[in-house]
């Protein structure tokens, strides 16, 4: 610089100054914008960054990633949470320590399959367990790719169906007890007829041995065992009828139009009045006709015989949203406090020749339409029951309301309220 | 002498109670089903019907509605296995419900009360 400034003049130096001071500009001009591109773009991956973290951890399915020695890279709350550790405390281990305390790999994981191929895989109905925790899941594997499309993770996507098995398993039950019992209870009926044969018959031979004759004691003996198999064959003859729905479209006007008809024999010689209203425009619902037609006919037929000396039988429907209810209303005389817990259990009665089921029937029948039963009664006045019936409109939904239930209908669990006591 | 008709599917249900009723006095006619019932009653009609209700062909409610029907005053005691058919209200129509039973006891009351409250025993 000083041997180029000796030869050149004070013009030149002054113009190579400036044209440096120039390029210096620009040069720090050109750095300054590339290393404000370069924070935008670090601004951009870490919002991206915290964006994926919020999707992983929102996700309230387990999701996990491993590399390709099966040690954790990353887990989402919602798993670490099932395990009982921190996300963070996670990472790094092998996936099958902390799921199977295992030193290898589990067999039965998916991400086997994702490594060897590149593709998606899925095992379903696995079982995994904390120790303190246990789910049944199904596990899908999603591969992660290098630039060279070489599968170097894999997510595992781990979809929590505990609700599903076990919703599953009781759905198998009850169509296994529901088989039975159709079984138990033609059974039942064939045995019924003979055995009114053979112990009607031994009753005769009993009758005609005198009574010092030892046979005797043998005929006491049939006799004995024949009434109590007649017992438990009357039992299981009378709570089998109402198991199984059978379903079609039900205008509950029309069943209680048709309650009233039938019951025109029994009220015009108990002198008992029928009043109520049936409310226009409820809509038809979809239900077992004859099993509502018996539930309504039960509670009538004992608001009736509360009524002996006479008194108002009251039948009225009315809609509130989605329920139609149904209030069937006596003017007897009110049911103590202490029957009012018992009055759904089987064979409670109060009567010398009730059988302690209709109640019993009447509430398996509406639970099995998913509505609820209310009482009101005051000693004295008389006795209100309420039916609510969930407005159903498609078998498929009244298969799903029998297994869920619904949270939108009142009491939709199918429990017994009781909305009032005794005065 | 009073005259019974008993309607049931069972042959051998059919012969203890026309042995356990003759027993008792009474003259006993028997009927497999609801049909040859309603025939043997326009035929010549007992004092008392004992009417199952589980028949072939028509049931013993169907029956009972054509009983009332057509013959008013002829007494019906329903006689099933099942007590359930006590709510259908349509078997209030008949003068008793009695469940079936080896022990024929309470039909053999029903029969006395219902022939004694219809005067015909």
């Amino acid at each position: 610089m000083f041997l180029l400034g000796s030869a050149m003049g004070p013009e030149s130096v002054a113009v190579l100054a400036a044209v440096f001071v120039v390029g210096l500009a620009i040069g720090w001009s050109v750095c300054r914008a590339g290393w404000k591109r370069y924070a935008r773009l670090q601004g951009d991956i870490q919002r991206s960054k915290r964006q994926l973290q919020a999707i992983f951890d929102g996700i309230t399915d387990g999701l996990i990633i491993v590399d390709r020695d099966f040690r954790i890279v990353a887990v989402n709350r919602a798993e670490a949470s099932f395990l009982g550790r921190e996300p963070q405390d996670l990472v790094g281990h092998p996936c099958y320590e902390v799921y199977c305390r295992g030193e290898s790999p589990c067999t039965a994981c998916p991400a086997h399959e994702t490594f060897a191929t590149g593709k998606v895989a899925l095992v379903s109905r696995l079982e995994i367990s904390t120790g303190y925790h246990r789910k049944g899941v199904d596990v899908y594997t999603f591969p992660v790719v290098d630039e060279q499309g070489n599968t170097i993770q894999a997510i595992q996507y781990i979809k929590d169906i505990t609700e599903r098995l076990k919703l599953q398993k009781q759905l198998r039950e009850v169509e296994h007890l529901t088989g039975i019992g159709h079984m138990a209870a033609s059974v039942a009926h064939e045995i019924r007829n003979p055995l009114i044969a053979v112990g009607g018959f031994a009753r005769q031979l009993h009758e005609q041995l005198t009574e010092d004759d030892p046979r005797r004691e043998y005929t006491q003996i049939i006799l004995e065992e024949v009434t109590r198999l007649e017992q438990i064959l009357r039992e299981q003859l009378t709570l089998e009828r109402h198991l199984v729905p059978v379903l079609g479209p039900l205008d509950v006007n029309q069943i209680l139009k048709d309650v009233r008809k039938l019951l025109s024999h029994g009220i015009l010689s108990s002198h008992i009045r029928v009043e109520g209203e049936l409310s226009e425009g409820i809509p038809i619902t979809m239900g077992d006709a004859n099993q509502i037609k018996q539930a309504f006919l039960n509670l009538a037929s004992n608001a009736i015989q509360s009524m002996p000396d006479g008194g108002t039988l009251t039948l009225s429907t009315s809609q509130r949203g989605e329920l139609i209810v149904v209030r069937i209303a006596d003017t007897g005389p009110g049911i103590p406090k202490e029957h009012m817990d018992k009055l759904f259990v089987p064979f409670f009665t109060t009567r010398k020749t009730g059988s302690g089921l209709g109640l019993a029937v009447t509430k398996r029948i509406i639970d099995n339409h998913s509505g609820t039963i209310a009482v009101n009664s005051v000693v004295g006045e008389g006795t209100v029951f309420e039916v609510a019936l969930p407005i159903v409109r498609s078998t498929q939904e009244f298969e799903h309301r029998k297994l869920y239930g619904d949270d939108g209908a009142a009491g939709a669990d199918g429990s017994t309220e009781r909305t009032g006591g005794p005065a | 002498m009073t005259k019974l008709l008993v309607v049931d599917d069972e042959k051998n249900i059919r012969k203890l109670y026309e042995s356990e009723l003759k027993r008792e006095g009474y003259d006993v006619e028997t009927a497999e089903s609801a049909e040859d019932a309603l025939e043997l009653i326009e035929k010549s009609p007992p004092d008392l019907v004992v009417l199952d209700i589980r028949l072939e062909g028509m049931d013993g409610i169907d029956c009972l509605r054509t009983i009332m029907e057509t013959r008013r005053d002829l007494p019906v005691i329903l006689n099933s296995a099942y007590s359930t058919y006590k709510q259908d209200f349509a078997s209030w129509m008949a003068d008793a419900y009695v469940v079936k039973s080896a022990d024929l006891t309470e039909l053999k009351s029903k029969i006395r009360e219902v022939l004694g409250k219809r005067g015909r025993a």
